[in-house]
């Protein structure tokens, strides 16, 4: 029963979570380990920190975030993570999109009750 | 912070998790990770410190699970190329002047006739059996090599048969010369 509620919430979270991470990267940079605290925090979403690795390569990869490092005053450089030109636009655009998606997946499963 | 063992051995997990995955997330995840542990664990942490962030990253397994699969070509099987439009294919060439040669030598001797057809027989079947195959020549090559090997082992048959049932010649006896 929980491998099949982890492998539905995995379905569930493929095609969201990058958008999640664009989100988190909306208000401004940050570090790996800053994003990773933020968004640990939703643990139906992110359900360990480590998986938030793979989605900023793929991020990097589709030119919606780059990568910046800068010297720290409390232990060695960091690389911090920001939004791209390219990629507030694709962020816009899942957000225009989510609200009605949602709830139109609220209203049926409304109207099968 | 890198030199603990239980980071050095997680780091290595990792990595052996990502074999498979596509090379450029493989290392940016792995950069990403160790530079993860190293800024939540500074320069000495307690082994109870290691644990409790290595339990917050989660298993190697479901960190690789994220990355995108690396994309192998599907095995590519190399067939004999097809014999272009217009051009006789070589092997029922071939095939036809073998069944032809045979055809010729099948009243000199069918016995030669024989393996000869038998050969051009083959040859013409597996061309014709291949998808570019089924040419005209092929199938030419295939009628006559099948034809003269039927004729060429009747007529073998006929000869071995007509061999046996002829008399044998006895010893030849001279009249003795009449008396005089």
């Amino acid at each position: 029963m929980a491998a099949e509620s982890d492998a539905l919430l995995t379905q569930l979270r493929k095609g969201v979570l990058e958008y999640c991470v664009l989100a988190c990267l909306h208000s401004g940079r940050a570090y790996g380990l800053e994003l990773a605290t933020r968004l640990s925090r939703h643990q139906v979403l992110f359900a360990s920190e480590g998986t938030l690795y793979p989605l900023l390569s793929r991020l990097r990869r589709l030119g919606w975030v780059e990568t910046t490092w800068q010297e720290s005053t409390s232990g060695p450089p960091r690389r911090y993570y920001e939004l791209t030109p390219d990629g507030r636009p694709a962020l816009e655009q899942f957000t225009r999109a989510w609200e009605p998606f949602r709830q139109d997946v609220d209203t049926v499963l409304a109207e099968s009750r | 912070m890198s030199e603990h063992p239980l980071v050095q051995a997680y780091l290595a997990d990792l990595d052996r998790a990502l074999v498979g995955s596509d090379p450029r997330e493989h290392q940016d995840t792995l950069d990403a990770v160790r530079e993860h542990l190293e800024e939540a664990l500074g320069e000495e942490p307690t082994s109870d410190d290691v644990r409790r962030v290595l339990a917050g990253l989660g298993s190697v397994d479901a960190i690789a699970a994220g990355t995108t699969p690396v994309v192998v070509p599907p095995a590519v099987t190399v067939l004999p190329a097809a014999p272009a439009p217009g051009r006789a294919d070589p092997g029922a060439l071939v095939a036809l002047v073998a069944s032809l040669v045979a055809v010729l030598t099948l009243f000199l001797s069918p016995f030669v006739a024989i393996p000869l057809a038998l050969v051009a027989l083959v040859v013409a079947i597996l061309r014709v059996r291949r998808p570019s195959g089924r040419s005209t020549l092929a199938w030419s090559a295939l009628v006559v090599s099948g034809t003269t090997l039927v004729l060429s082992t009747v007529l073998g048959l006929l000869l071995i048969a007509v061999g046996d049932s002829s008399p044998e010649p006895g010893p030849v006896h001279s009249e003795p010369a009449a008396e005089r």
